[in-house]
């Protein structure tokens, strides 16, 4: 399993001009290594739905890579999505659930089928052509390039170790910039950053 | 939808440069929908209506120019996409939201926007509970709406595009079933 910095090091180091939505608790994490205009934090909206708004970002944006950070407990409330990215052809999304088994920012509590659900197996079943399944760092550091490059959409299934972020604000308390600021207004730095 | 009142509404969502229509289809969308195929507009399927509000509002942060066209029972369960997706970041989606339930109730004695929300009216067989929670529930979400109940008479969609880039908030046009 990863820790949040064996899985978002390698990300941050591989990034350019990616767009990435993160989603729950990876949002903070993410914040504390990154500071750019298109990344996106799926926080204070709605419940489930960040792969839905990465996929119309990459729908929109065909010629950029959009990275979308899904959480488990995210990516089973809105299992149709997996559907939809597939039916829509977004090629360049890539699309991870982080498999922590919890709904961590509300206090780790456990997700229906937690630890036993397959989600890459979900992802194949829904028509994904390239499915990646990460348990050790090594292995998604190595292979990182490679899921970078690789034609979507993508799905990449991560077991991750269990976290201890607990729920996320929109102000000035939160060191992220992406956090310190409302949805309304980071939509604005992140459209303005895409030229939109 | 008569096919050339589906053509017209075809043409005014081209007319105003939108670039993407999410829907999940019905038989009241059915024509509207045959009628996109070869427009300049593309058509996106989703599984949910909360689904289809997420994603159009993922479409407007990435510069497209989406509308979204659903049921108003899909309404129904497309509330936290709208209030958590749409609403939080003054996404300007029009939502096109056919009427089911709409001329039965009507049928019935029963104004939709007015209907009481009582156990007998929740209960009643022949009624369609939809049809007596669509307004309110609009209403209670923050999401202004027009109504399309003229079948040569569009002017309520351009009205709601231009509400909603104005105000920037997702607005709503319920498409009276009756004229389906």
């Amino acid at each position: 399993m990863l820790t949040k910095d064996q899985l978002l090091k390698p990300l941050a180091r591989l990034r350019s001009d990616e767009v990435i939505v993160t989603c729950m608790g990876v949002t903070r994490p993410w914040g504390r290594i990154s500071d750019h205009d298109l990344d996106f934090a799926s926080a204070d909206s709605a419940m489930g739905h960040t792969a839905d708004l990465a996929l119309g970002i990459a729908l929109a944006q065909p010629t950029r890579r959009v990275v979308c950070l899904n959480g488990d407990g995210s990516m089973l409330m809105t299992l149709g999505t997996l559907a939809t990215v597939v039916e829509a052809g977004a090629r360049n999304l890539i699309l991870f659930v982080l498999e922590n088994r919890a709904y961590e920012i509300t206090g780790n509590q456990r997700i229906p089928g937690g630890g036993r659900l397959d989600f890459a197996g979900m992802a194949r079943a829904a028509g994904f052509e390239r499915v990646y399944d990460f348990d050790d760092p090594t292995t998604y550091e190595s292979a990182l390039p490679e899921v970078f490059a690789a034609e979507g959409p993508v799905f990449v299934r991560v077991r991750m170790e269990p976290g201890t972020e607990g729920p996320i604000s929109r102000s000035e308390k939160e060191e992220a910039r992406y956090l310190r600021t409302s949805l309304a207004d980071w939509a604005r730095t992140f459209r303005a950053a895409l030229g939109v | 939808m008569s096919t050339s009142r589906a053509s017209a509404v075809a043409r005014l969502l081209e007319s105003l440069d939108v670039t993407h229509l999410v829907t999940i289809p019905d038989n009241t969308s059915a024509l509207l929908l045959e009628a996109l195929e070869g427009a300049t507009i593309r058509t996106l399927y989703a599984t949910r209506e909360g689904e289809a509000v997420a994603l159009a509002s993922g479409l407007w942060l990435g510069g497209a120019r989406p509308v979204v066209l659903i049921q108003n029972t899909g309404l129904l369960e497309s509330g936290d996409g709208l209030r958590g997706a749409a609403s939080r970041l003054g996404a300007p989606l029009l939502l096109l939201v056919t009427t089911r339930g709409y001329a039965v109730a009507r049928a019935a004695g029963v104004v939709p926007g007015a209907a009481v929300l009582s156990r007998e009216a929740l209960v009643r067989a022949d009624l369609d509970s939809v049809a007596l929670m669509t307004e309110q529930t609009l209403d209670a979400w923050g999401v202004p709406f027009h109504r399309l109940e003229d079948a040569t008479d569009l002017s309520a969609i351009g009205a709601a595009w231009e509400r909603a880039h104005s105000e920037e908030r997702p607005v709503a046009v319920l498409i009276d079933a009756t004229f389906s």
